[in-house]
């Protein structure tokens, strides 16, 4: 079990650098969101990682704060700030999430740990055991749920939206495909967090490097050079994503 | 002005012609899955919640 997480970190900040390298040569404020937003995934899986050694109470609260509240949202928004264009909009959602991740980020050091941390199995995956562990208020579980439909919709609507557009009017191949790909990819780890709300198989760690992995191809295929007819591929304008 | 810019239109194959929508469709009735099982938990309908 523990090699997933493993592989899953180590996919998730390959794919941090390929998207700050992007923003390097490109800037455009999606694309430092989406890199936010990986570095929370890559921070997620690397906490299943040292707690599929030993328990640590910092690290069980980094886990659930970057995998369970925060990853989507920051994902989400990026896509946000790259569809949304009237004025303002984007910037004052940006300015919302900020200020429930701080909030997040005070309710989570907060919360209690209680006494079945001493149980704890680390054989066993750790979104199996939180519930018993960490003790969340009722704000935590609505921070949670407001900011992962709020992350969902942006980030999966939006690469729906994107692909459905492209569709339309059979334009950028490349990018109706990407973007396939990357809505397919953030829908696994968000099924799998619905399948565990509504207590079926916990398939958590499969579907974050199943996710990761869709949405680091989709990123890449979203952001090949685009095939213009007539034309070799090298010479291809593509305008920036 | 005869300076064309390239078109970046593509022709789907037939194949692609049936898989897109039906990838769309199937994605967005996921999306509506997840938002479901989401909107359940918080009415407490879920016994995992």
């Amino acid at each position: 079990m523990h090699y997933i997480p493993i592989l899953s970190t180590l996919v998730s900040f390959a794919f941090v650098v390929a998207v700050f390298n992007r923003y390097r040569l490109r800037k455009g404020a999606h694309l430092l969101l989406w890199g936010v937003g990986l570095i929370l995934y890559g921070l997620g899986t690397l906490s299943e990682v040292i707690l599929g050694f030993t328990f640590n109470a910092l690290v069980l609260k980094i886990w659930y704060l970057s995998g369970a509240m925060l990853t989507a949202a920051w994902l989400g928004q990026g896509t946000i700030f790259l569809l949304v264009r009237r004025r303002g909009i984007a910037a004052g959602l940006m300015l919302i999430l900020a200020v429930l991740s701080l909030a997040s980020l005070t309710l989570i050091l907060a919360a209690p740990v209680t006494g079945a941390a001493a149980a704890y199995d680390v054989s066993q995956p750790i979104s199996g055991q939180y519930k018993e562990i960490l003790t969340r208020s009722g704000a935590i579980i609505a921070l949670t749920i407001v900011l992962n439909l709020y992350g969902t919709l942006g980030l999966v609507g939006g690469a729906l939206y994107s692909t459905y557009l492209f569709w339309r009017k059979r334009v950028l191949v490349e990018r109706m495909w990407g973007n396939i790909l990357i809505a397919a990819g953030a829908l696994m780890p968000a099924m799998a967090g619905s399948f565990i709300k509504a207590g079926l198989v916990d398939w958590l760690y499969l579907s974050e490097l199943v996710g990761v992995v869709l949405m680091y191809l989709g990123f890449i295929r979203a952001t090949a050079p685009a095939q213009v007819e007539g034309q070799p591929v090298a010479s291809a304008h593509v305008p920036p994503a | 002005m005869t300076d064309k810019r390239p078109s970046k239109r593509f022709k789907p194959t037939n194949w692609t012609e049936r898989l897109v929508p039906l990838l769309l469709g199937l994605l967005a009735l996921a999306l509506l899955v997840v938002l479901v099982v989401v909107a359940l938990a918080v009415l407490g309908l879920t016994p995992g919640a």
